[in-house]
């Protein structure tokens, strides 16, 4: 193990540290892309690695996937609109800030939490390694349905305002996510003789149409910046007061850390449920009188850290199993293949200093990343008080190239503009887009581990495997949590002297 | 189409406090009749298909349903109780004028990448936009064009060989 060590830190070169950087650089500017995450920075990077030497390609590759989460802080919360999937629980409290001049303190927390979210993975994976075997065989489809079955009861406590049109918001999102092809038989599903449909609702262009454009929509109405006249100027405070309070709220942090690195262990879970199942625990957690989805800093510090947290977690089946756990971790995998290292059982024998290697870059990555951002963030918080004039036709244009690029689809430019019509529709009638969302992105992961489950175990599901028992408790426990918060939420309103 | 005095705009994913303004009651009804079709909809194909396939549409689709007729009845409800609440301040335009530009505007500029393509597209729609809406001096004008568009070349169709979208035309 200390050789393997050693033999880590003396691969950390200064040309190696310098494609680090170059990979961290490319996966901040193409996250500012409204759509584009670090899957798209480690495919465009990839050709390039061909010929570089091994060490140095896996770094650049891993530090453009690992960071590009904390490109999506800076668009979340400066514009309202996810990086890409996995930042969509960063506009809930973000963007809001934004709008009250507080943009300095949201990148702040957002980068800090991103960082240490990510440094924790990275230990996370250097510890969970040698007992990595016996915990993900015990994991199977049953329990990944009941995992995703909580995230989305706990996060419907978010969808604020009308609880009514947040559960038709969230069935809405849901029945989207079964359109196109089912998983087990293939049956086509409210296609409509649409090739284009067969794949199902392209996610990154819904999810750019229904945070960017639609907020678009409503800046070119309101014809006024981001932030409101009576907000405060951004100012170096800020970010300093956003750094604070990722110290203050070290419980979050931690624990949200802690959820992302488990998650990212578990493949096919991903960053996606990372964020909203440490954005639900967040809120569990916070003394914020700030209600969340409001411009709560600890919404923001929850699902950044474990986002960026979850990168680290999700190393352990891709590097001990040679099952990637998510996208971007399938794509290191095919890096890891054309460089020679095969995962599996052996690379943690045969290859713990390349292991080793990635944990190191994992942290360095990370600090570097924040660095940057951290030096930029004064700036970018100025960029709330530019006009609409000029914001709008950026926004817009920047939207409608990474909805296009994800997929290089035209139709995927539609699917962007009919989705910024319905989330402006939804916005202006207070139905959650939030919701929408959720249930969209979540929805293909809960019928897949379904029909699984249901073909494992059949109707026999919960007694043999009794977690599901656990979780359905926990599910009537946290919906009648929920139930109650609403109706104190609405008697403090009625009764408040405003 | 020059923008708004008042503030109108959005704050945040989710409006909250001082959001967008009230929507006539008679659109949130409409809205809500919308959303019901569609899911009424939704459900008419699912005996078409098998049983694995329509199981979770069916267990999602039907309570859904019924949530948003009981929504569509509320809000309903509510319409009728605040009928003839006048919204419109005076001198300002027809309800609905301004939001129909605003989404025009952005259609408008889906539609000409989808056209002529994002370089070309995008080459009209930037400068159209902060010319006609937002008043901007020609200088300006030039130099965010410029700004969006330059970077995104250099960075992905020369550094990184990514092509633009060509268009329908190109």
């Amino acid at each position: 193990m200390l050789e393997a060590i050693v033999s880590a830190l003396s691969s950390l070169s200064p040309t190696l540290l310098l494609w680090m950087t170059a990979g961290v650089v490319v996966g901040q500017v193409v996250a500012v892309i409204p759509g584009l995450g670090g899957v798209m920075a480690m495919v465009l990077l990839l050709p390039f690695t061909y010929t570089m030497d091994p060490d140095a390609a896996i770094a650049m590759l891993l530090a453009a996937a690992a960071t590009a989460g904390t490109g999506n802080t800076i668009t979340g919360v400066l514009f309202g609109v996810p990086g890409s999937a996995m930042g969509v629980a960063t506009v809930f409290d973000g963007y809001p800030m934004a709008q009250r001049g507080q943009a300095g303190r949201a990148l702040g927390a957002g980068l800090l939490a991103s960082a240490v979210g990510g440094i924790i993975g990275a230990i996370g994976l250097a510890a969970i390694i040698p007992v990595v075997r016996p915990i993900v065989q015990q994991i199977g489809p049953a329990e990944f349905f009941a995992l995703v079955l909580i995230a989305m009861v706990a996060i419907s406590r978010i969808g604020e305002g009308d609880t009514w049109k947040s559960l038709v918001a969230g069935g809405l999102g849901l029945m989207l996510a079964f359109v196109g092809q089912e998983p087990s038989t293939g049956t086509l599903r409210y296609a409509f003789g649409s090739l284009y449909l067969w794949d199902g609702i392209a996610l990154v262009p819904a999810i750019v149409g229904l945070f960017a454009l639609s907020e678009m929509i409503s800046l070119t109405i309101g014809g006024n910046p981001i932030a409101s006249d009576d907000a405060g100027s951004p100012s170096t405070s800020g970010v300093v007061a956003g750094l604070r309070d990722v110290l203050v709220q070290w419980r979050i942090t931690m624990s949200s850390s802690l959820l992302g690195t488990g998650i990212g262990v578990l493949p096919g879970m991903g960053g996606v449920a990372a964020q909203f199942l440490a954005y639900a625990q967040a809120e569990r957690l916070s003394k914020n009188e700030i209600p969340f989805g409001q411009g709560a800093v600890e919404g923001i510090i929850g699902s950044d850290a474990a986002t960026n947290a979850k990168d680290g977690g999700s190393l352990v089946p891709t590097l001990a199993f040679g099952i990637p756990g998510s996208a971007p971790m399938a794509v290191l995998l095919g890096a890891l293949l054309i460089h020679g290292v095969q995962p599996g059982p052996s690379v943690l024998t045969e290859r713990l200093d390349t292991v080793w290697l990635l944990i190191f870059v994992l942290i360095l990555a990370n600090i570097v990343a924040v660095a940057l951002c951290l030096s930029f963030s004064d700036l970018l918080a100025r960029i709330t008080r530019v006009r609409a004039a000029i914001i709008v036709p950026s926004v817009v244009t920047l939207s409608l190239f990474g909805a296009y690029l994800e997929s290089n689809r035209a139709p995927d430019i539609l699917v962007a503009l009919a989705f910024g019509v319905i989330g402006y529709v939804m916005q202006r009638h207070r139905y959650s887009r939030a919701t929408l969302v959720i249930g969209l992105v979540l929805g293909g992961i809960l019928e897949r581990n379904y029909l699984l489950m249901t073909q494992l175990y059949g109707w026999d599901a919960i007694q043999r495997r009794p977690f599901l028992a656990i979780v359905g408790v926990a599910l009537l426990v946290a919906a009648g949590s929920t139930v109650r918060a609403r109706r104190r939420a609405r008697r403090d309103e009625q009764g408040s002297p405003l | 189409m020059s923008p708004a005095s008042s503030r109108q705009g959005s704050h945040g994913p989710e409006p909250s406090g001082s959001g967008p303004p009230e929507p006539k009651s008679s659109h949130e009804v409409i809205v809500a009749a919308a959303i019901v079709l569609v899911l009424a909809a939704a459900l008419v194909p699912l005996p078409g298909y098998g049983a694995q396939a329509r199981t979770l549409p069916l267990v999602v689709g039907v309570p859904t349903l019924l949530l948003a007729i009981a929504n569509l009845v509320r809000v309903s409800i509510r319409a009728r109780h605040a009928a003839g609440d006048r919204r419109s301040t005076s001198g300002a335009p027809a309800v609905g004028a301004r939001p129909l530009a605003a989404i025009a505007w952005t259609l408008g500029a889906g539609a000409l990448v989808l056209v002529l393509g994002f370089l070309v597209g995008a080459l009209i729609y930037l400068p159209l936009f902060m010319w006609l809406y937002g008043r901007q001096p020609p200088l300006r004008i030039l130099l965010v064009t410029l700004g969006i568009l330059g970077p995104l070349y250099i960075v992905f169709v020369r550094l990184l060989d990514v092509a633009y979208y060509p268009g329908l035309v190109g």
